[in-house]
């Protein structure tokens, strides 16, 4: 007979609650970094390679107009999704 | 000394932009579902928040490598930033409809007086909602939602700039400076959230967490600036007028094709 404080029902139920928190944890950050603006997740990760790789006064000016760029594609990407809907 | 008041005034306007949003819940559920829950969720959801940054945020500061941070703390500031800084073009600029505080508090009292409504037949009929007595469940719940999701933006913030800037103090002045206007305005009256121009700040705000984070960034990665830490001032000044021609721009696209048509 099954009873209610079974050991391996209970680790299962708390296995399964791990991996629930675990999926929002990640679906959570998911959410934040990339969400429905992957493209600011990406111009970030280029602007850190960017960063990393080259030591020039010019990568300033090379980093500052790709955010801005990235910022331009952000918009014309939702309005291109509006005109779409 | 500039450094210093910058990370001030972008602590106070992104942490108010937060207060307001959550407080606009807190008082459409305080006015719907009486003020002893709302204000049990509120003091429970700050409860969380402090665990939260007590647990994250100061182990953080102390074992991970500055530069390291730096990189990975500007990282989130410019994703935040871009995200904040793409609504409020978008508003500014006509193609989105603005957030108005008003129309948001208006829609939570209606969702809520529909709920109390049925809640009041539950009871009546015996249901398990008569034995919670004079707290509120629904209440609560609003409550601690509204501010554990806008105060964790702002816990993030303040650990962002705090952490990156090594500047803790003079983010948290910042942090409990807007707590102070938002509230003392909210406890006069929350007719005045209309009046906080939101979009603005929010442009004010992206722009600011963007400059911070791509400044940190390289910070973290060695860049060399020019003017070292007064390139901040350019940087936000560089994105303030790209972004303001920018709104301009869409404004007149708006424009010419309104006509078109």
């Amino acid at each position: 007979m099954q009873t209610k404080n079974n050991p391996t029902q209970t680790t299962k139920e708390a296995s399964s609650y791990v991996k629930k928190y675990l999926l929002a944890f990640v679906k959570f950050w998911y959410n934040f970094l990339v969400g429905d603006t992957p493209e600011f997740f990406v111009v970030t990760l280029v602007v850190v390679a960017i960063g990393i790789t080259t030591h020039r006064q010019s990568q300033i000016f090379i980093l500052s107009t790709l955010i801005f760029i990235s910022l331009v594609f952000g918009v014309s990407l939702y309005r291109g999704r509006q005109k779409n809907t | 000394m500039t450094q210093d008041l910058l990370i001030i005034l972008a602590s106070f306007v992104a942490c108010a932009v937060e207060m307001v949003e959550a407080l606009t819940i807190v008082v459409a559920a305080g006015v719907t579902r009486g003020w002893r829950s709302a204000i049990e969720g509120v003091l429970a959801a700050l409860c969380c928040l402090v665990v939260i940054v007590g647990g994250v945020g100061v182990p953080l500061v102390h074992l991970v490598p500055i530069d390291t941070l730096r990189v990975i703390i500007g990282g989130l500031l410019m994703i935040l930033g871009l995200s904040w800084l793409r609504k409020a073009v978008l508003r500014a600029s006509g193609h989105k409809a603005m957030h108005d505080e008003d129309v948001i508090y208006a829609k939570k009292v209606k969702e809520l007086s529909a709920n109390a409504a049925v809640d009041e037949k539950k009871s009546f009929l015996g249901s398990p909602l008569s034995t919670l007595g004079p707290r509120d469940a629904t209440g609560f719940a609003v409550a601690f939602k509204g501010v554990f999701l806008e105060g964790l933006e702002v816990a993030l913030i303040v650990i962002s700039l705090g952490s990156s800037s090594h500047h803790f103090l003079n983010v948290i002045l910042g942090a409990v400076l807007a707590a102070v206007v938002v509230f003392s305005i909210g406890a006069m009256t929350s007719k005045y959230f209309s009046r906080v121009p939101e979009n603005k700040m929010k442009m004010t705000v992206g722009i600011l967490l963007s400059s911070f984070g791509l400044f940190w960034i390289g910070e973290g990665t060695k860049v060399s600036w020019p003017g070292n830490d007064l390139s901040i001032l350019w940087l936000i000044g560089v994105f303030a007028l790209l972004t303001l021609a920018y709104v301009r721009f869409l404004k007149n696209m708006l424009v010419v094709k309104h006509n078109a048509n």
